[in-house]
């Protein structure tokens, strides 16, 4: 997506769920979370939807720190409390290059597991597009 | 805009991260630290320590017009493979750059001094941390140093670090090129009624 909106926008935004989104600016978190509990006319103000809907978020840089006059709470806070696993320190542009070059793929993000020997976690390949997201459970009386 | 170059770069072959030691156009160090996004496989292409040819920048100073900073910036690593070799000691004579670049000209003596602007006059202890380092504290505090592999389907992989929920995931990579940041940040009008100031502190 070439979106003229800000992280809370783009994670919070239904069409991404089950999706592991790169971002290719450089920085981010530098501006923090917005308060998630402002609700205007039954919307929630700062996003686009009442929870994150992505499965992971890749950056280049992750800045814990944050300064915006809106801002309520670190990007990394806000993903912990949602279940969201994030990584940092990847060089997004390469990868989206490669996405772009061979049309976009499946991808995991594996935690380190430390124990009994250093390795990373298995976990299966989701394919998000054979789910009937819909089904999945949005609720309609409840915009989320 | 302050320019700054590497000085010496050590390669933690296990972490595969990248120590980095920095001059400023003023003289002074940092050393910083920057995660290599290294592919596992092949292990160490050699051009990759051009990634980290750091143009720094540091708002508030404008020192450097942005031709200026085009033109007098190509200082590549001199040798790549070299580096990589290079044993993780720390250097205690690591040479000081000369300036390679022009240092802001003196004002001429007996020139009427021009009025501080605000901003000018703002402490440099505004800005609490070096310009355009990665903190080695935040990026292997607890809270991001976990490593996290990043594996696509084709069969490429990334290693990162950590934020957020501790967790795996699989999924679909999708990306956004948005330039996000700039819209939040624009949008800002501090309270001076001043327009926001942007900094960076790296640019990978």
């Amino acid at each position: 997506m070439i979106g003229m909106v800000g992280y809370p926008e783009s994670i919070t935004d239904p069409s991404y769920e089950g999706q592991i989104l790169v971002i290719t600016f450089p920085l981010v978190g530098n501006y923090g979370v917005p308060p998630r509990d402002t609700i205007l006319d039954r919307l929630p103000a700062y996003f686009e939807s009442s929870r994150i809907h992505i499965a992971g978020l890749v950056v280049a840089t992750y800045s814990e720190e944050y300064s915006h006059y809106l801002a309520s709470s670190s990007l990394g806070d806000w993903l912990k409390e949602q279940g969201t696993p994030g990584i940092w320190g990847v060089d997004t542009r390469a990868l989206t290059k490669r996405i772009r070059a061979k049309g976009s793929m499946l991808g995991r993000l594996r935690q380190e597991k430390l124990r009994p020997q250093s390795t990373w976690e298995e976990i299966e390949w989701v394919d998000p597009n054979v789910k009937n997201l819909v089904a999945q459970g949005i609720p309609t009386n409840n915009p989320s | 805009m302050l320019l700054c170059d590497i000085v010496t770069q050590h390669v933690l072959c296990c972490d595969r991260l990248l120590d980095l030691r920095l001059v400023d156009q003023i003289g002074r160090n940092f050393s910083g630290y920057a995660p290599s996004d290294l592919p596992i496989h092949p292990p160490l292409p050699s051009p990759y320590l051009t990634l980290f040819c750091i143009r720094m920048q540091e708002e508030g100073k404008g020192r450097f017009p942005m031709a200026d900073r085009a033109n007098s910036y190509t200082t590549p690593p001199a040798s790549p493979r070299q580096l990589v070799a290079s044993p993780r000691t720390p250097t205690a004579s690591s040479p000081r750059l000369p300036h390679a670049y022009p240092l802001p000209t003196a004002p001429p003596v007996g020139a009427h001094p021009r009025k501080q602007t605000r901003r000018e006059a703002a402490d440099v202890s505004e800005f609490p941390l070096a310009p355009a380092t990665l903190d080695l504290g935040h990026a292997l505090s607890k809270e991001t140093g976990k490593k996290v592999l990043l594996d696509l389907a084709d069969g490429s992989s990334f290693i990162g670090f950590s934020f957020g929920a501790v967790k795996s995931v699989s999924g679909e990579l999708v990306f956004q090129t948005g330039a996000c940041t700039f819209l939040r940040r624009f949008a800002y009008v501090d309270r001076d009624g001043g327009v926001s100031r942007v900094h960076y502190r790296s640019f990978l």
